[in-house]
C-alpha cells in the first residue's frame, strides 16, 4: 500500500511540476528517451528475477503450460468483458444524447 | 517495439541465470527506484497534456467500467480455464485474482497451497508478458481502452509507458487509475476465494 502511496505522488508531483510549466526544457525534449531507458532497465531487471529465481524456472517445467493457459484466457477475459462494456455503456450514452 | 520489450526480459533472464541469488534483494531496490523514477518521467508526461483535468472529468463513468470489466473478465477467463483444466473454483478463481499483480498474489495464497503459489506467480508473470507483447497490437487493432485491460493492476506502473506510448494521455490517466482500482482489489479478491 505504502509503495502505491508513492508511485501515486511521484505521479501527481510529475504532472503539477509539468502542468505549470516548471520543469526544465531540455528534460521536457528528452522525457520520451528517459522514459524508455527506464522501461528497457526495469523490464530487464524483471527478467533478471526470473532467471535468477529457481522456484520459478523449476516451476516452469511443472505448471508452466496451464500458467500459460490462465495467463492467455484471463488476458482475453479481460479484453472480451471491457469491450462488451464499453459497448453497452457507449450505446446507452447514445441512446441518452438522442434524448 | 514488441520486439525490443521481449528481448529485453529475455536477455535479463539469460543474465539472471548467472547472477548469484545474493543479489536478488538488490534488484527489489533497483526496481523500486527505476518505478518511482518512471512514474515521475510518465507524471511529466501526462501534465503536458494542458487539458488534462478536462480528461479526467471526461473519463466519467469508465473511472469504474474499465477495472470492473478487466476483473470480471480475469475471473471468467480463469474459471473457464481452470474447469477445463480440472482445478477447483475457488482456486481457479484466486488465480485470476491475481489480475497481474504476480508477487502479492502468490504471497497470499503461499500459505493455502505452495503449488498455487507457483501457479499465481507464473500465470501473473505470463499475463505481464502477455501484456507487453499485446498492448501495442490491441490498441491499434481493438480499441485505445482495451488496451489496458491484459495489463490488468500493472496498468498504473510497469505496463503504464507502454499504454501511454501506444495510446492517449487521456488513455493513460484511465490505465493509472484502472491499475491503481486493480491494485486495491487483489489483496482482497484472493483471501475472499480462499479463505472462507
Amino acid at each position: 500500500m505504502s509503495s502505491i502511496l508513492l508511485y501515486l505522488s511521484l505521479l501527481i508531483v510529475g504532472g503539477l511540476l509539468s502542468y505549470k510549466g516548471l520543469i526544465h526544457t531540455q528534460l521536457m525534449n528528452r522525457i520520451d528517451k528517459l522514459q524508455l531507458a527506464c522501461l528497457f532497465a526495469l523490464l530487464f531487471i524483471m527478467g533478471l528475477r526470473i532467471g535468477m529465481d529457481d522456484r520459478v524456472l523449476k516451476a516452469f517445467a511443472q505448471i508452466g503450460f496451464h500458467a500459460i493457459l490462465f495467463a492467455l484466457f484471463t488476458v482475453i477475459g479481460s479484453v472480451g468483458v471491457v469491450h462488451l462494456l464499453l459497448k453497452i455503456f457507449k450505446k446507452k450514452r447514445g441512446a441518452a444524447n438522442d434524448l | 517495439m514488441t520486439f525490443k520489450i521481449i528481448l529485453a526480459v529475455v536477455l535479463g533472464t539469460v543474465v539472471g541465470f548467472f547472477v548469484p541469488s545474493q543479489w536478488y534483494d538488490a534488484t527489489d531496490i533497483l526496481l523500486t527506484i527505476g518505478l518511482c523514477l518512471l512514474l515521475f518521467f510518465v507524471g511529466i508526461d501526462i501534465g503536458k497534456n494542458k487539458n488534462v483535468l478536462q480528461d479526467i472529468k471526461r473519463t466519467g463513468a469508465l473511472f469504474f467500467i474499465v477495472p470492473i470489466g478487466v476483473a470480471v473478465g480475469s475471473l471468467i477467463g480463469a474459471i473457464a480455464v481452470g474447469y477445463l483444466l480440472g482445478y477447483p473454483l475457488n482456486e481457479s478463481g484466486a488465480i485470476g485474482s491475481g489480475l497481474g499483480w504476480y508477487t502479492l498474489s502468490s504471497i497470499i495464497i503461499a500459505p493455502y497451497s505452495s503449488e498455487l503459489s507457483v501457479l499465481a506467480f507464473l500465470t501473473n508473470v505470463m499475463r505481464e508478458v502477455f501484456a507487453i507483447a499485446l498492448i501495442p497490437i490491441i490498441a491499434t487493432r481493438i480499441g485505445f481502452i482495451e488496451a489496458i485491460a491484459p495489463a490488468g493492476a500493472t496498468a498504473m506502473d510497469t505496463t503504464l509507458p507502454i499504454i501511454s506510448r501506444n495510446t492517449s494521455s487521456e488513455t493513460a490517466i484511465l490505465s493509472f487509475s484502472t491499475g491503481l482500482i486493480l491494485s486495491i482489489l487483489v489483496p482482497i479478491l484472493v483471501p475472499l476465494f480462499l479463505f472462507r
